[in-house]
């Protein structure tokens, strides 16, 4: 069976998505209409108290560069566009679910999304909060396969442990792939913008990216670096996963100052307390 | 940097990060130097704990020290030793461990008796 064939095997068992808040499924149709406004998504988006309290935070963590600077939503969309509003929409509302069962995997997604803001703005790369935002959403299938398919899920776990395989090896043998491919899936269901999609699918696999291929490359370091950092950590108990050489090449890393790009991190990363949601 | 419980925190010490409160709003920028009625302030609006700029607070706590850090750094890295771009990070992120500790060493030398000296009210923080 090829990849396609066993997405829609699992998505034809999938019983219900992760539920998003209506606000989310408002937000999506609005931001495609041309003549969207900044105004009109940041009053959808206060509609909801909780959820604005959410985005307000996050926006004003490091990652974006916006510590401490934004007070209204309104300003949010503005100063980030709405892309990465979108994401961050997403990401709150998606990791509450993760809140509960995987705060592992939440620390795990903040301290790569605030590690690949430090990367990106340090190789001077165009929008490092898209970047970002693509970091904090990258394993978003973990969450999918743990809370739509448990049992799969469980085994997965099971067999990591046991035969002290990689979690993404013991995917494969439970699902038929991994979960990048399930979050693909997840991410063009939900509408998500390619520069988004992108960095998600081929987090493991940057080389192989159709495009995009620097900001895959950031998020595949990020997950590794948050790994080496010991950040939050998730069923896969920490391992640092291995970063391919094309990818530290395509971005330049072996010219740069390795030991000062890991201090700023380093100091970046005591953050991750201030934001578990 | 360093974390503190706010009930820890006392006057004159700086803040290294800014404070936002559970509504997402940002209540005081970085930078800002903290006085008696503004801790005050903070601990009202049910903010917990505050990220300072130094070391200013002995906590003696669970701080790991850094060859610790390094020791546990160096175990997670275990399945991929021998490849050199892994190599190379696991030697970057050690020599920033050790750089951040010495620099966490020398900084709260003046911090500290700042922390220490009772009243240290009205004193300039660092």
């Amino acid at each position: 069976m090829g990849k396609e064939q066993h997405i829609k095997a699992i998505t034809r068992r999938i019983q219900s998505l992760p539920t998003l808040p209506p606000v989310v499924k408002k937000l999506t149709a609005m931001v495609e209409s041309p003549d969207v406004t900044a105004k009109d998504v940041g009053k959808l988006i206060s509609s909801d108290q909780v959820l604005s309290a959410k985005v307000l935070k996050l926006v004003n963590s490091s990652f974006y560069g916006l510590s401490g600077k934004v007070s209204s939503i309104s300003h949010a969309v503005i100063l980030l566009g709405f892309n990465v509003i979108k994401g961050v929409v997403l990401s709150a509302s998606v990791f509450e679910i993760m809140e509960r069962s995987m705060i592992g995997l939440w620390e795990h997604s903040l301290g790569a999304a605030i590690i690949s803001g430090t990367i990106s703005r340090n190789l001077g790369l165009s929008e490092p909060e898209e970047i970002s935002t693509a970091a904090l959403l990258h394993d978003i299938g973990k969450v999918l396969v743990r809370v739509s398919l448990s049992e799969d899920y469980d085994r997965i776990i099971r067999i990591a442990r046991e035969q002290d395989r990689a979690f993404r090896e013991a995917e494969l043998e439970v699902l038929g792939v991994d979960h990048a491919d399930i979050g693909a899936w997840l991410s063009r269901e939900w509408g998500l913008p390619r520069q988004l999609i992108t960095p998600i699918t081929y987090h493991h696999d940057p080389d192989n990216a159709p495009g995009l291929q620097d900001r895959a490359a950031v998020v595949h370091i990020a997950d590794s670096l948050a790994h080496a950092f010991g950040v939050g950590g998730g069923p896969d108990g920490g391992g640092v996963p291995r970063i391919t050489g094309k990818s530290w090449s395509l971005l330049g890393m072996p010219d740069i100052d390795l030991t000062a790009l890991m201090r700023k991190i380093l100091v970046d990363l005591e953050e991750v307390e201030n934001y578990k949601l | 940097m360093q974390r503190v419980p706010i009930n820890l925190v006392e006057p004159g010490m700086v803040l290294a990060k800014p404070v936002v409160n559970d509504a997402g709003m940002p209540l005081c920028a970085e930078g800002t130097e903290l006085t008696a009625a503004l801790i005050e302030r903070l601990k009202r609006m049910n903010i917990s704990q505050l990220t300072l700029k130094g070391h200013p607070v002995e906590m003696g706590g669970p701080a790991k020290s850094p060859e610790e850090q390094i020791r546990e750094m160096t175990a997670r890295f275990a399945r991929v030793q021998g490849d050199p771009i892994m190599d190379t990070i696991r030697e970057a992120i050690e020599k920033a461990i050790l750089a951040e500790s010495m620099e966490q060493r020398d900084e709260p030398a003046e911090q500290e008796g700042l922390a220490k000296a009772d009243g240290a009210q009205g004193e300039s923080g660092g």
